[in-house]
């Protein structure tokens, strides 16, 4: 961000306070406008009904951009992430599936998680390849192995715990969307209050600076994508829960592009350094709010992906046009 | 034969070409392997088989090599390619059955898509990364809609020729990715377009300073994968017989791993069409020999993934570099974390502390750079170090702050001997050197900066202590009357506040010894009295300050003594309530030294280029300079003054704010480098390794660059035509090794600034711009540099050199022209003293002084 430049005027400082207002919350006015534009061409979408759909579906969808924004902050990529879900969920299906209890076979797929989120990090931090291909390679070898797991066929889950967190409510609140809101939480007090995240933060924003400074800079990155990985096992199991269907197409590259979405519309930057919570949260918001009111208002499912491509590209072109006027005032 | 050999030598250094023999030995090798192993894989059946299958990924693999090249990448093949069938099966339904209009649909909406992504990336400047995630979703999400999520069967012959027929056994699609393989290769290596796109990849810098159109290069390569995706549409709907929305899922993947396997570099400026399709072959011969050995098809993907990393490790030589050297650093780290401690205030700088430094001497080879060099530096005093550039200091400081070992003498800290094993020895010992690059992050806050490393927790694994880090942060902050506060983001705060939080971090890291390298270089005035005010502050506690500058008012206000260094030794140390101004700078310069540099007579023509009262806005003020043919001009300042920008002003690198440029006669305030360049104007830029050179490209192609573009067919490089001039100017201008295809960045300084050199020679200019060229040159070099000068003039041209080198300049031109502050302030013919040409450089320190001027009130610019 550019410091003001010395403006003559009371106007000039207004229209500053405005710019900086709008940049700060981007993903929040973007919803805004997005539920007004939608209100209006049709009220049906802002029905209460509607409106708990948008929340529950955004659930898994804010889980996995989480993982994504941790991994983005830290000046990484992690393309394995979306088939790395479809592996989580099919280790936690199977394991139902073959009699163990719920506990263990939970605890299975966070393993899986975090030991796809271990082979990257060690890829990208000891060996030092670039994310991009890393995480390109290990997705393909994710590919095999969902592919692998699901040659035991479609696991139709009838465990009454996960039944009751994919449709259940707590005082109203649909489980689904209190995990999320808990992991939600988790990642925000990782983020302030401990070095590890200062350290995440830090090395998306000068790697070669972290490095000077003594951090483990290596141990760090591993540990990066490794919480990255136990987040995805989790958006796994929340997806899981929801359709309590266990199939190789529960996740792929569209979920993951979903993720992607929502934490860059939330203001992660690719570069690194910076993304938060709250605005991956509003982001997967409202990537939800798009395919779930579409559906409402009945626009056909296939149109739904192309719109949702219409505002990731809108998004990334506001976000360019804002970069090369900031330059220019510069 | 011995031509051969170091041909041979110079291919198997080289990683691209390391990559292809590595790539045709594997693919021998796992084609015996499987033939042995499992019959029926060697039949021609099989082969024909493989060949079909990554026939559409080596075809669109080609041009992500070149995307990659340029430094980008396409995510949206697959989906581009699923709307192109579409869009093709809905033209022929539409045309009522034309082949014709549905073909063009196709190669129309691929290449539709491709030129999107190239808006976007190129004009827009998106990142490549994001904006073709968007527009995979976008052809996706269209190809769905339009289609109605069906496939679509198409039945004209014509649309499934390519996909179905074969030619005397061989189906048609192998047939023109073989063509796609030989375009490519031809592209890249024979056209001036292939040239073009390696080095706008490999220095985008660098491209655009040699007047290369950067933006429509790039955005040509993400056309050509448009073109490509559209053939291989049609290939795809010939082999299904229908379009389909859900046609080319992970395309995109699998062709980035074919370019990858082949050695493409995602940093740009390295790839082949060539190693690309045996990187696409290899994939393709490893799925199906694991298939006939019966692996499961699950399995084959884990090993592609495998195989890419492999891959990676072994053609990226940086890769396994880094390897190592992190395996070393973790050795490393465990035992430098336990010995790092942080005091939570800044007490320990009141004791009072000596550094004395005897006698040391550093060489680097055979060059020495220090010699004898004696001086103390004690607690609460200032110090000046003052020298020419290439005098010595910074490695004085590097020395002292531990990065280099002393090759004699050594460090005394109060009477004891100091080793210094690295610069954490050195911080250990009190001795900090601020250079805020290194060590602070833009995206924390000052104390999350200050605390790096060493955050402070409630117990050994609770959380930060936020507030507490804040307050002590606040404290220092407060002490030293900061004006700016613990919880500001460190790239909220300007240059000169960054500077003095780094200030801040070294006093609470116990440092008694400050070093300042030209602190005030980036500053603004204001900013400028403020690092004034704290240095003061920082006296009043006792703290040493060895402060580098040359700008003579600061170093009379601030410091005590100055330290002169010249040629690597000491030769004054000097008390400056004694001494003057004109004193230190006799002391700096030395006796004249008699000039080694031969000088030609001028013969002084008409004025080619006439510079008026030009101003740029920021740096560059008022600079007036003219120019004639067959003379040689200097243009002398200090770092700073704004020499760099005079001349890429005149270039057309530069705004011209205000002021008039005229070259060759006509107004060139606002014109291109290019234009200027096709009119006679050469221009080579100080860096030569930002702007100057394309490392990864031979020496022929880095010296054949400008000259190309007049001389070749249609874009097709004659190698006959370009050898005999790469030979003719490296010849000329002496540059070792000979060999033309050797990668211009295993060559030393000097011969790597004669290529860019020979670059703009070869082009015949009457206008001749060098900013520092012999810098970083070694002696010989530099002779035959001012050899080529002198023979520019005789040929005609006006020369204008900048040099930090004033025996240089005044040796070898024929006068000389001093910038001071970004303004051109005096003239000397040939014949002047070094004494009084530095003398005009620096200015008097009497006159100028700290307070404000409406100028540099109107320059303020806070960053």
């Amino acid at each position: 961000m550019s410091m003001p430049v010395v403006a003559s005027g009371d106007t000039a400082a207004w229209a500053d306070k405005v710019r900086r207002f709008v940049v700060r919350f981007t993903p929040e006015l973007l919803l805004l406008l997005m539920v007004i534009v939608l209100a209006i061409a049709n009220p049906a979408t802002v029905r209460l009904q509607n409106l708990s759909d948008i929340i529950i579906n955004a659930a898994p969808i804010a889980v996995l951009a989480l993982a994504a924004m941790w991994v983005l902050v830290s000046g990484g990529l992690d393309l394995s992430a979306g088939y790395g879900v479809a592996m989580c969920a099919l280790l936690v299906g199977g394991a139902i599936e073959v009699g163990q209890p719920l506990p263990v076979a939970l605890l299975l797929g966070v393993a899986g998680g975090a030991a796809l989120g271990l082979v990257n990090g060690l890829l990208v931090g000891l060996v030092g390849m670039p994310p991009f291909i890393a995480t390109l390679a290990t997705m393909a070898a994710v590919q095999g192995i969902v592919l692998l797991l699901g040659g035991q066929g479609t696991v139709i889950i009838s465990d009454p715990v996960i039944a009751t967190i994919g449709s259940g409510r707590l005082f109203g609140v649909p489980w689904l969307v209190i995990i999320a809101l808990l992991a939600a939480g988790v990642v925000y007090l990782i983020a302030q209050f401990t070095s590890f995240g200062v350290h995440t933060y830090g090395l998306g924003s000068n790697r070669t600076s972290m490095t000077a400074r003594g951090v483990p800079v290596i141990w760090r990155t591993v540990q990066v994508y490794v919480f990255s990985g136990v987040l995805v096992a989790i958006t796994a199991i929340l997806l899981v829960a929801k359709v309590q269907i266990v199939d190789t197409s529960i996740a792929s590259t569209t979920t993951l592009m979903d993720a992607f979405a929502a934490t860059i519309i939330g203001g992660t930057s690719l570069f690194g350094g910076r993304g938060t919570v709250r605005g991956t949260l509003v982001g997967a918001l409202l990537i939800s709010f798009i395919s779930t009111s579409l559906v409402v208002l009945g626009i056909s499912p296939n149109l739904i992906q192309f719109f949702k491509g219409l505002i990731i590209v809108a998004a990334v072109v506001i976000d360019a046009l804002i970069r090369l006027a900031e330059k220019k005032s510069a | 034969m011995k031509e051969l050999k170091s041909r041979a030598v110079s291919l198997a250094r080289s990683d691209q070409s390391r990559t292809t023999l590595i790539l045709i030995g594997a693919i021998l090798c796992s084609g015996v392997f499987f033939g042995v192993g499992f019959p029926g894989f060697l039949s021609s059946y099989n082969f024909t088989n493989i060949a079909v299958q990554t026939a559409v990924i080596s075809l669109v693999a080609f041009p992500m090599t070149v995307v990659i090249i340029v430094r980008g990448v396409d995510l949206s093949v697959g989906s581009s390619l699923a709307l192109a069938g579409v869009v093709g099966a809905m033209a022929f339904q539409a045309s009522g059955g034309s082949s014709f209009v549905s073909l063009a649909a196709i190669i129309l909406a691929a290449v539709a898509v491709g030129a999107f992504n190239g808006f976007l990336i190129s004009v827009l400047h998106v990142n490549a990364f994001m904006a073709t995630l968007g527009t995979m979703a976008l052809a996706r999400g269209a190809a769905t809609a339009l289609s109605g999520g069906n496939a679509t069967p198409v039945q004209s012959p014509a649309i499934l020729f390519l996909g179905r027929e074969s030619l005397g056994g061989i189906p048609w699609s192998v047939i023109v990715t073989v063509i796609a393989l030989i375009v490519f290769a031809l592209l890249l290596q024979k056209t001036l377009l292939g040239r073009w796109l390696l080095a706008v990849g490999g220095n985008k810098d660098a491209a655009i300073a040699n007047a290369i159109p950067a933006r429509s290069v790039e955005f040509f390569a993400y056309v050509l994968i448009g073109l490509a995706v559209g053939i291989g549409a049609i290939i795809t709907i010939g082999r299904t017989g229908s379009a389909q929305p859900l046609a080319g899922q992970n395309l995109e993947f699998s062709a980035i791993t074919a370019s990858i396997i082949g050695a493409a570099s995602l940093a740009g400026g390295r790839g082949s069409a060539v190693s690309t399709f045996l990187g696409s072959v290899f994939v393709g011969l490893i799925s199906s020999g694991l298939s006939f050995a019966g692996v499961d098809q699950s399995m084959i993907y884990v090993y592609t993934g495998v195989l890419t990393v492999l891959a990676v490790v072994v053609s990226q030589k940086e890769v396994t570099a880094d390897l190592r050297g992190n395996v070393l650093y973790l050795a490393n780290s465990a035992r430098a974390r336990a010995s790092r401690r942080v005091r939570a205030s800044m007490g320990g700088g009141n004791a009072a502390h000596t550094l004395e430094i005897a006698e040391i001497s550093k060489s680097f080879g055979a060059t020495r750079v220090l010699k004898d060099v004696s001086f103390d530096v004690r607690s609460g005093e200032v110090v000046a170090l003052m020298g020419e550039n290439g005098a010595g200091k910074s490695t004085l400081v590097k020395v002292i702050a531990g990065n280099h070992a002393p090759s004699g003498g050594k460090l005394l800290l109060d009477g004891r001997a100091l080793e210094l094993a690295g610069p954490e020895d050195a911080r250990k010992a009190g001795i900090a050197v601020i250079h805020q690059h290194f060590s602070l992050v833009p995206d924390l806050t000052v104390a999350q900066n200050l605390f790096l490393g060493n955050e402070l927790r409630a117990g050994r694994f609770g959380p930060l202590r936020r507030r507490l880090m804040v307050a002590e942060t606040q404290k220092s902050l407060d002490e030293l009357e900061m004006p700016f506060a613990a919880t500001d983001r460190l790239s909220d705060l300007s240059v000169g506040h960054r500077q003095m939080v780094e200030i801040v971090r070294a006093l609470r890291e116990d440092a008694w010894l400050v070093i300042m390298d030209e602190p005030t270089s980036a500053l603004s005035s204001r900013e400028r009295d403020r690092l004034y005010e704290l240095i003061e502050r920082l006296t009043a506690r006792n703290t040493a300050i060895l402060y580098i500058s040359h700008k003579m008012d600061e170093v009379f206000h601030l410091c005590s003594r100055a330290v002169v260094l010249r040629d690597g030794q000491l030769v004054g140390d000097e008390n400056l309530d004694a001494v003057t101004s004109a004193g230190l700078v006799g002391l700096m310069v030395g006796k004249d030294v008699d000039s080694a540099f031969t000088h030609v007579p001028s013969n002084p023509g008409e004025v080619l280029v006439r510079v008026s009262n030009v101003g740029d806005g920021s740096r560059l003020i008022d600079a007036s300079l003219e120019v004639r043919a067959g003379e040689s001009v200097g243009l002398v300042g200090l770092m700073g003054s704004g020499r760099s920008e005079l001349l890429r002003s005149i270039a057309g690198l530069n705004r011209v704010a205000h002021g008039t440029v005229e070259v060759l006669g006509a107004d060139a305030s606002h014109a291109s480098l290019h234009a200027l360049a096709k009119k006679g104007l050469a221009f080579v830029p100080e860096d030569r390794h930002s702007e100057g050179m394309f490392p990864q490209m031979s020496v022929a192609a880095n010296i054949s660059l400008l000259w190309l573009r007049g001389k070749t067919t249609c874009g097709w490089i004659k190698a006959t035509l370009e050898r005999p001039e790469v030979h003719k100017l490296m010849t000329r201008l002496g540059v070792r090794p000979s060999d033309p295809t050797v990668a211009i960045k295993n060559l030393s300084g000097g011969n790597q600034q004669k290529v860019v050199l020979g670059r703009w020679l070869a082009l015949d200019p009457k206008i001749i711009l060098l900013d520092d060229p012999t810098r970083g040159v070694d002696v010989g070099a530099k002779s035959e540099i001012h050899a080529l000068i002198n023979e520019f003039k005789i040929q005609g041209a006006a020369v204008v050199v900048t040099s930090s080198e004033l025996p240089e300049v005044l040796g070898v031109t024929d006068r000389v022209v001093v910038m001071r502050e970004g303004s051109t302030v005096a003239e000397f013919a040939r014949g002047a003293s070094e004494h009084e040409v530095m003398a005009a450089a620096f200015g008097d320190h009497k006159r100028s002084s700290t307070a404000s001027s409406t100028d540099d009130i109107q320059k303020e610019v806070v960053r």
